[in-house]
């Protein structure tokens, strides 16, 4: 077959860069990126200039040295904005090996904060000796599973090309990379028998592989001694929290120096390493949930521990998924393991719920598990879920879950999930300061007391304007977008000539906006979290479950009229601006309530009943109390259903036009 | 065996006649050019056998399913690249194929195969990790080819495939059409004729929303004419002419940039013959100076102008 393209030959490395590279970088200039960064490096040294000052202080110690001298918020709030900035700079930055850099730094940061977690852990549970060597055996792992893709890629090469790390990828060396690393995330004693088998050979011939092992492995010893001398000298209880936060840190650094990669191996290699960390989070999991169940007498269950590191492996599987595609094989295994994992655990956990108590009763007269496993065993019901969502969406080949999926993922293609994220998360910091003040203010005057101590308390956290704004106003500017936008550009006619029907199209775009909101719209209970475990200040949660799902549905007919909306028009301002009506319309209720009220209707008018029933603040406030009336919910989703259908309609008729 | 079959369709846009009766039908491995003038009513007529729209009247199968009752097992069943390519500008064109890969229903297994066999194919290989907004409009046009090919289908149908693009990537689209065409049945749309003389069987013209011409394009190229300019007196070339056996018609037209003493001629044979050598051998007895004799078939051009201006002129 005769080929008149250049581009069926061989691939020009130039061209290739430029392909693999984020586009947006290119609109960029380079100095803004670098002034942040440096910026962000100023402030990080700034932070620790501040945190060496005051351990000098307190070392060479006058009497008033025990106070700090920089107040630890001041340390934090510059470790986060330095931390940000450098973030900025790590994904903006257009030269390569820069990226590159800050991706290796990332991945070191990430395999210490595995260790430092890992080792107490194992400290906790059997001492020094145990962990030690459990750290070491896993850093040497961490190296391995780190060379590993580089010794393979480097074999089938000519001699001269050897092991370059700066190799462009090429397919062959693509395949051998997704084999060895393979490799690596199956059996991690496969990779470490890899890694020694071939090292021995070639350390001898490559410098690089030699560099990055030696390398890798002075790092872990170094770490090891840091953490070993953390945990014996100072403050140990530091320790889980330091190596979350390094966790958390790297994984975010890594996952964007990985998406920018142009080098296939390295690629490769940061999203198999994920999927390795991902998997040892899971291990830790299994061995807490293990631990809490047969070993622990005080009836806890599911600790902190255990449920942060079920944490991490979910977010260590989901950067996997993400950085190598959901339809690789890989991803199919990490999700395929978080459903079958996270079903066992919901069996468990609700078998357990079950039969513990009665069995407990009958073996042994002292030991009394709780029977509600609340709150920790609440949150590793909603970890579970997620877990299971997780899976799902990525095993499914349902079309249903394809349109969610890409909605959901649309809403953080463009600036709109970042606005609103933003600004639920502004308002809930204002409510909660709001909040706060309340309660100090009845701590302090004896009469108030009665009336604000009167449980639930949290109620207080959502009466105000910010709140009830936010629900009102989220949703349509969620919706606008939704068929409009594709009525403009024209992809509805793609979409619709795919194999899939209206209604699958219109449900698909209304959960895709429904579970964007409800994952925004959990943002307001990350500051009672704070309040509970951070302050330490226990108080009734339970009116806020059954607030997060009388909104949830209370959105639904948003959230329907929106869908509908957005299909009648091409132009997404005026999608908004009915959509705000038909909210608006919603409303009347309430004012016809209040006005009824006003006027002093008797209240046993039907009429007067059922204007309140259906006015939408008294819902919500009956929600706040913990309440939920089937009615209220079956209002809205039969709202939705109407919209949704009317749409399907909307749809079908562009055929009769 | 028919896998495209249109009869009597009609399509009104409120008042405006759009299709008006068209029928035809292409058979399994053809490769058929729909053409027509602007606003003929061939991306109207696409749009009802990919069921985005429906007709008016008459009716329609794609691969033996009809395209108003069956319209699913239809969509399944084709391919559709679309006039302007729309595509979602804020996603990768990796992650554009899985997810329409997703969206047509490939099974897991066949997934990730089938992506890389249309990035392959449609030569979007370097471009797999860009932005979609990024890319130029004709790696656009490749992208939305990847996508209708990305389910295997067996029908294609492609609207102006080939708009928007340069000389070397026309013919790279054209060379895979044509590789398309052993095993799909393909029905594309396009205005520029020479395309259509290279890889198409067969010929659809529509006008006006009515089927002008359809035939073999084979059986359109047979026939043609000789011209022939000659330096001599007319009234006595075509006394001569008139002898030769197997010559039907002669007539004279205006020479080009006109010698002095040239004449020209069309002359037309029976069953097309080729009587070049004989017309030559007289003229040449005469000894009149030949500048030029030759034989022209009708070009697909020719007759394109020829039928939809006639429709024109007689609406
Ligand atoms: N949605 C519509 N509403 C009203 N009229 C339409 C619509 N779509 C097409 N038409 C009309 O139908 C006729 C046929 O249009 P069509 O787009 O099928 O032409 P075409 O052959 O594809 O032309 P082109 O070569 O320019 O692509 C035109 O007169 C056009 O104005
Ligand atoms: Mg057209």
């Amino acid at each position: 077959m005769t080929t008149l393209a250049p581009d069926t030959q061989k691939p020009d490395p130039r061209l290739l860069e430029e392909a693999y590279g984020p586009s947006i970088i290119e609109e960029r200039p380079p100095e803004v990126a670098r002034s942040v960064g440096v910026f962000g490096l100023f402030l990080l040294l700034g932070t620790l200039v501040m945190l060496a000052w005051n351990a000098i202080r307190s070392a060479v110690g006058g009497p008033d040295s025990k106070l700090p001298f920089f107040s630890n918020n001041w340390i934090v709030f510059c470790s986060v904005m330095a931390i940000a900035l450098l973030y900025y700079h790590a994904a903006f930055d257009r030269a390569l090996e820069i990226r590159r850099g800050y991706g290796i730094l990332a991945w070191l940061v990430l395999i210490a904060g595995g260790l430092g977690g890992l080792f107490w852990i194992v400290y906790q549970w059997w001492g020094t000796v145990a962990a030690i060597c459990t750290a070491f055996i896993t850093g040497l792992i961490s190296v391995a599973v780190t060379v590993c893709p580089w010794v393979n890629s480097g074999r089938n090469e000519t001699p001269e090309e050897g092991l370059s790390m700066t190799s462009e990828a090429s397919p062959s060396d693509t395949s051998v990379g997704t084999r060895s690393a393979w490799a690596a995330v199956l059996t991690w004693p496969g990779a470490l028998g890899q890694f020694l088998g071939r090292w021995n050979n070639l350390i001898g011939t490559d410098i690089v592989v030699a560099r990055i092992t030696f390398g890798a492995a002075a790092l872990v010893l170094l770490t090891i001694v840091v953490v070993a001398m953390l945990v014996s000298r100072f403050q140990w209880q530091a320790l889980p929290t330091a190596s979350s936060v390094a966790l958390i840190v790297g994984l975010a650094f890594l996952l964007t120096a990985a998406k920018h990669e142009t080098n296939e191996v390295w690629r490769l290699a940061a999203s198999y390493a994920l999927a390795w960390a991902g998997y040892i989070a899971f291990a830790v999991l299994g061995l807490y949930i293990v631990r809490d169940l047969v070993v622990t007498t005080d009836g806890g269950m599911f600790s902190p521990v255990g449920l942060l590191a079920g944490i991490f492996s979910l977010l260590f599987l989901l950067a996997h998924i993400n950085l190598a595609g959901s339809d690789a094989d890989s991803s199919y295994y990490a999700a395929m393991i978080c459903l079958v994992f996270g079903a066992l655990i919901l069996g468990l956990l609700s078998v357990l719920r079950a039969l513990l108590p009665t069995l407990a009763f009958y073996l042994s007269d002292t030991w009394r598990p709780s029977a509600y496993f609340i709150p920790n065993g609440l949150l590793a019901l909603i970890l579970v879920l997620v877990q299971l969502i997780v899976g799902l969406v990525t095993v499914s080949n349902n079309q249903l879950v394809a349109i969610v999926r890409r909605e959901l993922l649309a809403y953080f293609y463009t600036p709109t999930a970042y606005l609103v994220l933003a600004g639920l998360a502004i308002i809930a910091a204002i409510q909660y300061l709001t909040w706060v003040g309340i309660l100090h203010v009845a701590n302090r005057d004896i009469s108030r007391r009665e009336v604000i101590f009167r449980e639930p308390i949290v109620q207080y956290y959502f009466y105000g304007l910010l709140p009830v704004f936010a629900l009102l106003a989220i949703p349509p500017f969620l919706t606008m977008r939704l068929f409009s936008e594709e009525r403009r550009t024209g992809t509805l006619e793609v979409l619709l000539v795919a194999p899939v029907s209206e209604t699958t199209v219109v449900l698909g775009k209304f959960f895709g906006a429904w579970c964007f909101f409800l994952v925004a719209w959990g943002l307001w209970f990350i500051f009672p979290l704070i309040f509970r475990f951070l302050m330490d200040q226990p108080f009734d949660y339970r009116p806020l479950l059954s607030f997060y799902v009388g909104t949830a549905f209370l959105v639904v007919s948003f959230i329907g009229l929106g869908v509908f909306f957005s299909a009648i028009t091409d132009n997404q301002v005026i999608a908004a601006v009915l959509s705000y009506a038909g909210v608006l319309a919603l409303f009347v209720p309430q004012l016809l309530h209040w006005q009824f009220t006003w006027a002093g209707r008797g209240t046993g008018e039907w009429l007067v009943k059922v204007v309140q029933q259906l006015s939408l603040l008294e819902q919500y406030e009956s929600f706040l109390q913990g309440q939920l009336y089937l009615q209220h919910l079956l209002y809205h989703i039969s709202i939705a259903v109407l919209f949704l259908f009317l749409t399907v309609r909307v749809l079908e008729s562009r055929k009769w036009k | 065996m028919a896998m495209i079959e249109v009869r009597d369709l009609t399509k009104y846009f409120g008042n405006v006649l759009a299709v008006d009766h068209v029928s035809f039908s292409v058979d399994k491995g053809e490769i058929v050019g729909f053409l027509g003038p602007n606003g003929a009513g061939k991306t109207t007529t696409m749009r009802i056998l990919t069921t985005y729209i429906s007709a008016t009247s008459g009716w329609a199968k794609v691969a033996g399913y009809d395209v108003m009752q069956q319209s699913r097992e239809v969509r399944q069943n084709l391919g559709y690249l679309p006039e302007q390519v729309p595509l979602y500008p804020e996603m990768r064109v990796e992650e554009y194929l899985h997810y329409r890969a997703r969206l047509k229903q490939v099974d897991r297994r066949q997934r990730n195969r089938r992506v890389e066999y249309v990035l392959e194919r449609c030569r979007i290989v370097p471009v797999r990790r860009r932005l979609i907004s990024s890319l130029s409009r004709g790696y656009r046009q490749r992208v939305g080819l990847a996508d209708a090919l990305v389910h295997d289908p067996p029908i294609l149908i492609l609207d102006e495939p080939t708009s928007g693009l340069d000389p070397g990537q026309q013919q790279e689209t054209l060379n895979l059409i044509r590789e398309l065409g052993q095993d799909h049945t393909v029905l594309l749309s396009t205005h520029i004729l020479p395309e259509v003389e290279e890889v198409c069987q067969r010929v659809i013209i529509i006008n006006q929303g009515r089927i002008a011409l359809q035939d073999r394009l084979s059986q359109l190229q047979r026939d043609s004419h000789i011209v022939l300019e000659v330096k001599a007196p007319e009234q006595e070339v075509r006394r001569l002419l008139q002898q030769v056996e197997g010559v039907r018609a002669i007539q004279s037209v205006p020479v080009e940039d006109g010698a002095d003493g040239l004449c020209a001629f069309q002359i037309e044979t029976c069953d097309n013959r080729d009587l070049r050598l004989a017309i030559s051998e007289r003229l040449l007895r005469q000894g009149w100076p030949i500048r030029r004799l030759d034989l022209k078939r009708q070009s697909l051009r020719d007759l394109f102008i020829q039928v939809t201006a006639g429709r024109a002129s007689a609406a």
